[in-house]
């Protein structure tokens, strides 16, 4: 299967490969993901939930090199702290009645602290820049397996409960009373939402990757009457930018999460820029 | 609890965190009524509205809903909240939003041909029918409002909350509204807190003030000093007059 996409791509590297075939792959999710963030408001969450995914970095490097359990990547760390921070904050806020963006700024700073511990006691390994702004070279084929086991999760379960998480997202209390365990759904978005970022945290790195969820589908929205038509552009956007990115990278020698997200945080500017060009013109005739 | 009543309340009081909201409520409703609820911003009519929903729960007294406990009379209960907090440029569009009124039809929250003809059917009743592709946030106050009504009927429900639904409304489709309510009336029970009772006076049977207490009316012995009473402060006549010419 991956043999059969090289084959696809002009690069001779197999790693370059990686990323490209990754970006691809995620896209999809992204685009599904990213539409429910931005119309739910929840990028917040979703930035905190990627920051803090530093922690299980940090431990998975410090299992790597100080105890030599090399089973426990960086992913599989990466993976566990989100849900654990997605878990954390949508429990508190659905129970706790605290205030909802004291929690987040909280488990946005400790996840990272904890991060920067473990990578600080780590021996020979000093340097968290990779993880914080992403690293091709840390696609490996294993990755991609875990990649492509992600996307169908996140896109059966969106596709098999789409009408519930309109409803939850549109109107929470209305949903309720028709019967739906909004709270539920709720975690639920939050989970999904916590392994699409973690998919993404690897090109792109976990300070750039809110930018690639949220960016394609602010603009998206601009275009779309319907979610799922959000969700389609958005999809075909972030793919656009995150090959146009690995490409830009690739011939300009840039760092790829940075290219990535320029792409997206350029297109947003100039739509956003249209847009008003376009009001201020229909209003002057 | 009795079966022909559709609220049934007695002794309740509710606080949500401090100083009650609603103190020792006495309240009787049968079925097929049309009441109106009035009161002060602040009184507790949407507070109200929340134990009749099993949204919250009384800390004293006893409540029933059609009968039962009111967190399981929830699905017989068509609701239209006051404020609602959409996302303003949801994409979503108006028959979408109308059909979550069908979400309890099977597991999945799927649509069937019959939810649509229901959605499309109410969209019709509140006069909505050429809009049900345009998006939800291109509508005007009064459309939006129109629509959310549609989501309450298309869950058939046997009991009407509406939360001041002509806030929004200006006077001429104000005088449609009431039309929709009169065929409505018809079928169920319908409880609508509104500062205006006017443009449904003839509908009106009993009038409900809510300001802490709870205290029915008909509408026949309603006078302005009541409602001075009520709000504390002379109100506007005319907001009014309609109200205190009716006979109940």
């Amino acid at each position: 299967m991956i043999e059969f996409l090289y084959s696809l791509l002009p690069f001779k590297n197999p790693l370059i490969n990686n990323a490209f075939i990754a970006g691809i792959l995620s896209s999809v999710c992204f685009g599904i993901i990213g539409s429910f963030v931005v119309v739910k408001r929840i990028s917040a969450i979703a930035g905190s939930m990627a920051h803090s995914s530093l922690g299980g970095i940090g431990f998975a490097l410090f299992l790597h090199y100080n105890i030599a359990i090399l089973w426990f990547t960086p992913l599989i760390g990466a993976l566990i702290s989100a849900v654990v921070s997605a878990l954390i904050i949508g429990l508190v806020n659905l129970y706790a009645s605290q205030r909802e963006d004291t929690v987040i700024g909280a488990v946005w700073a400790i996840g990272m602290a904890i991060g920067l511990i473990f990578i600080f006691h780590t021996k020979k390994y000093k340097d968290a820049m990779s993880y914080l702004f992403g690293d091709i070279l840390f696609i490996s084929g294993e990755n991609l397996l875990i990649i492509v086991m992600l996307d169908v999760i996140v896109i059966a379960v969106c596709l098999l409960f789409y009408n519930k998480f309109l409803a939850v997202s549109f109107d929470q209390e209305f949903a309720k009373l028709r019967g739906v365990r909004v709270e539920f759904f709720y975690i639920l978005l939050l989970l999904l939402t916590a392994l699409t970022i973690v998919l993404m945290a690897t090109i792109v790195g976990i300070l750039l990757v809110i930018a690639l969820l949220t960016l394609p589908a602010a603009i998206a929205g601009l275009f779309s009457k319907k979610l799922w038509q959000m969700m389609l552009i958005s999809a075909f956007l972030c793919l656009v930018f995150t090959v146009t990115g690995l490409l830009l990278s690739y011939a300009y020698d840039l760092p790829p999460g940075a290219a990535i997200t320029l792409c997206a945080g350029g297109a947003y500017v100039l739509v956003l820029l249209l847009s008003q060009a376009k009001n201020k013109f229909f209003k002057s005739i | 609890m009795k079966k022909d009543q559709a609220v049934f309340i007695k002794d309740l009081s509710f606080a949500y965190n401090g100083p009650y909201v609603l103190a020792e409520v006495n309240l009787a409703l049968e079925q097929g009524a049309f009441i109106s609820v009035v009161g002060p911003n602040g009184g507790g009519k949407t507070t109200l509205f929340k134990l009749i929903l099993g949204l919250v729960k009384p800390q004293k007294g006893e409540l029933s809903v059609l009968g039962r406990d009111p967190g399981k009379a929830r699905r017989l209960i068509g609701y239209v909240a006051q404020y609602s907090s959409f996302d303003e440029y949801f994409p979503v569009t108006a028959l979408e939003v109308v059909l979550m009124g069908r979400l309890d039809s099977n597991l999945l929250g799927r649509y069937g041909k019959q939810d649509m003809r229901k959605a499309e059917k109410s969209l019709a009743d509140v006069g909505l029918h050429n809009i049900a592709n345009i998006p939800f946030s291109e509508l005007s106050g009064g459309q939006r409002q129109r629509v959310l009504i549609a989501r309450a009927l298309v869950t058939e429900p046997k009991l009407l909350l509406l939360d001041e639904p002509t806030s929004n409304i200006d006077v001429s489709v104000e005088r449609k509204f009431a039309s929709v309510l009169e065929e409505l009336h018809k079928k169920m029970t319908i409880i609508m807190a509104t500062h205006d009772v006017g443009f449904v006076s003839h509908l009106v049977k009993s009038v409900i003030c809510v300001n802490k207490t709870v205290v029915l009316h008909p509408t026949s012995k309603l006078t302005t000093r009541i409602i001075d009473d009520l709000y504390g402060k002379k109100m506007r006549i005319i907001q009014h007059d309609k109200l205190c010419e009716t006979e109940g």
